[in-house]
């Protein structure tokens, strides 16, 4: 189906979903399309969007592979960077402290995963308790308060760009586009994709599959990283707590995106139009003062549909032919 | 024909009240509407403070919202505010779970011309129009740290249970309880300081532990309304009702059983209701543009202190549960 791992009727769904959800909204009050409403969905979306996007290469990659640290990785970067500007050093050097940090919390999950040869579910569970941890650690449980950075700094997570949200205009699209280019167009994406599909068949065409698969925690390190920076821009604070959900919730919006848990199909398209439907749907809960306790039961309830209509479809296809 | 004409009218008076409500001078016919934002949703504690909101709607003529997350988080807090903000209400504010992390949102709604205020748990900086304090905090604590050292005695190893490790009151809290303690009890030794989170059961667990770690443990505080009741069922559990202390933090429908039952002798608390009655009272003062003086008469609560520097209103000094008022219903 579609171009390597992408499955087209998947997408199509997640439009109609989306579509639903957005007109579903409109109808009960159409001030949820004012520009407004659709920016903070927007701005909402950003940070999980971008865990979403990492946690597609680690699941893609196959072997069953999750990361369930990148909330973790993101909060821990976050506190590293908020020390870095606690210091007065230059925001700059916070923000590549923070990536770099990722970079390398992601390598030691791969390489847990990869040499030592743990299930990268136990490994990121495990790293998961040690980042939130460590970052518990270096704050000693409190906040730090960024409020009075460099305003160029919190632009990052407050700031705009020809009137649409910074970090969604220059963060989020173009980590999207890198990393639909990464995906598609090389070598890496192809060889990820047949490492999830089938990674004997790698193997003997001499794929570094392990190489692989650790890159893909790098990547999500990387990426949850940055969803840190934004997030503590975003709020002028960094927090050993932040991103909980995100560990979670990057994961249901990768298979709601419709990337195959066991590896292989998936693709950041999918994983974006995803993001956009979870960030609809929740937003528009709480504009329309629906009951929160609902809000978590309602993605529930997307993510089954969704995976139920797609066997509906495939099983009618399949009696087809 | 005379169906019509009422039917019009009708039409036309509907007009008109949309219209009055959507002028901003008509404050006489006006219903202001006010959002609140707690830590989480769920929780008695945060239950109470609903019941006073909507009391203090009743009689100060607010409509108010409620709504807030099911996990005591800052993002979840800030998605809740923006909504509000966009919906342009007419106050928005908060139990904060971080001083710092919602100022950019008080400045957003500042601009927008929404009334941003905090109540129960501060947010700091200039955008905030008021504070609602429940008491202070170090007279709060105090009285902890003294009921502790009553049923204790003077010396004796203690731990303090807290809720999230991040929470800005509870953390204020902890502070001024070893301050005092240092200060006033030196015999009572703190062996540690333990999150549970806003859960009762990991309270009961995280108790347990503390109660298995250090066998000489004579006292364990509560610093939240969930840690109490959770470290009261653990002593209980292991045997050791009237040997082990507990004392803290909560409400009196949360510690009832237990206060009944012996384990728990007294806690300390203010009344959620009349805190947040007390903060739809304040923020109508400023929707109607009423200054504050330092000493106020409020409806049903008496004279209550503001403070212009912090433009915080405190409700009053703490107040202790014991077996004689825990019938109490919040």
């Amino acid at each position: 189906m579609g171009g390597i791992g992408i499955d087209r009727s998947r997408l199509l769904l997640l439009i109609v979903f989306l579509g639903a959800a957005l007109g579903g909204y409109a109808f009960i009050d159409l001030q949820i399309l004012a520009a407004g409403n659709l920016t903070s969905m927007a701005v909402f979306a950003v940070e999980v969007g971008i865990l979403a996007l990492g946690q597609t290469f680690v699941i893609c990659g196959g072997d069953g592979g999750v990361d369930l640290s990148v909330g973790a990785i993101a909060a821990l970067s976050q506190v590293l960077l908020g020390l870095v500007l606690k210091d007065r050093l230059a925001w700059e050097l916070g923000v590549l402290a923070a990536l770099c940090a990722g970079a390398v919390m992601g390598l030691a999950n791969g390489l847990a995963y990869a040499v030592l040869r743990i299930p990268s579910i136990i490994v990121t569970l495990a790293t998961m308790f040690a980042f939130y941890g460590l970052a518990l650690v270096f704050t000693g449980g409190i906040n730090i308060d960024l409020t009075a950075s460099p305003p160029a700094f919190l632009a990052i997570g407050q700031g705009s760009v020809i009137g649409l949200p910074f970090q969604v205009l220059l963060i989020y699209l173009p980590v999207f586009l890198a990393c639909a280019y990464l995906q598609l167009f090389t070598a890496f994406g192809r060889g990820l994709y047949l490492t999830g599909t089938n990674d004997l068949a790698a193997r003997l065409a001499g794929i570094g599959v392990n190489r692989i698969r650790c890159l893909t925690f790098v990547i999500a390190g990387v990426l949850a990283a940055l969803a840190g920076v934004v997030s503590a821009a975003r709020l002028g604070t960094a927090r050993p707590d932040a991103s909980e959900t995100g560990n979670l919730l990057s994961i249901a919006i990768v298979v709601l995106g419709g990337a195959d848990i066991f590896g292989g199909d998936g693709s950041v398209v999918g994983s974006v139009l995803a993001t956009m439907v979870i960030a609809v749907v929740d937003y528009g809960l709480s504009y329309n003062n629906f009951n929160p306790i609902y809000q978590a039961g309602v993605i529930g309830v997307i993510l089954i549909t969704s995976v139920m209509a797609q066997n509906l479809v495939r099983f009618r296809a399949r009696q087809r032919s | 024909m005379s169906a019509s004409i009422s039917r019009r009218h009708a039409l036309a008076l509907a007009a008109l009240s949309g219209a009055a409500a959507l002028a901003p001078g008509s404050a006489e016919a006006k219903s202001w509407t006010i959002a609140f934002v707690p830590k989480l949703i769920g929780i008695p504690y945060f239950n109470a403070m609903k019941e006073g909101l909507e009391k203090g709607g009743k009689d100060f003529g607010a409509t108010i919202i409620y709504q807030g997350p099911t996990t005591a988080t800052v993002e979840g807090q800030a998605e809740f505010v923006q909504s509000l903000i966009n919906k342009h209400v007419d106050a928005v504010g908060v139990a904060a779970n971080s001083p710092t992390a919602l100022e950019a949102l008080a400045a957003k709604a500042a601009k927008a011309g929404i009334v941003f205020y905090s109540s129960d748990s501060q947010v700091d900086g200039p955008d905030v129009a008021l504070r609602v304090q429940q008491t202070d905090p170090k007279q709060l604590s105090y009285a902890v740290i003294d009921q502790l050292a009553e049923q204790v005695g003077k010396s004796g190893e203690v731990a303090f249970v807290s809720g999230g490790p991040t929470a800005t009151n509870l953390n204020t809290w902890i502070g001024y309880m070893k301050d005092h303690m240092a200060a006033e009890y030196p015999g009572l030794k703190l062996v540690s300081i333990q999150y549970a989170g806003e859960d009762i059961s990991k309270a009961t667990t995280v108790t347990s532990q503390l109660l298995s770690a250090y066998p000489h443990l004579k006292g364990i505080v509560g610093v939240n309304s969930t840690a109490v009741p959770g470290a009261a069922q653990a002593v209980l559990t292991a045997g050791l009702s009237g040997k082990v202390v507990v004392t803290g933090i909560t409400d009196p429908n949360t510690i009832r059983p237990y206060v009944n039952g012996g384990t728990v002798k007294s806690v300390v608390l203010w009344n959620p209701i009349d805190l947040a009655y007390l903060t739809v009272w304040g923020v109508v003062q400023i929707l109607e543009k009423k200054p504050f003086s330092p000493d106020n008469k409020v409806p049903n609560l008496g004279n209550v202190k503001y403070f212009p520097d912090s433009k915080t209103l405190l409700l009053g000094p703490p107040m202790v549960v014991t077996k004689a008022n825990v019938s109490l219903n919040f």
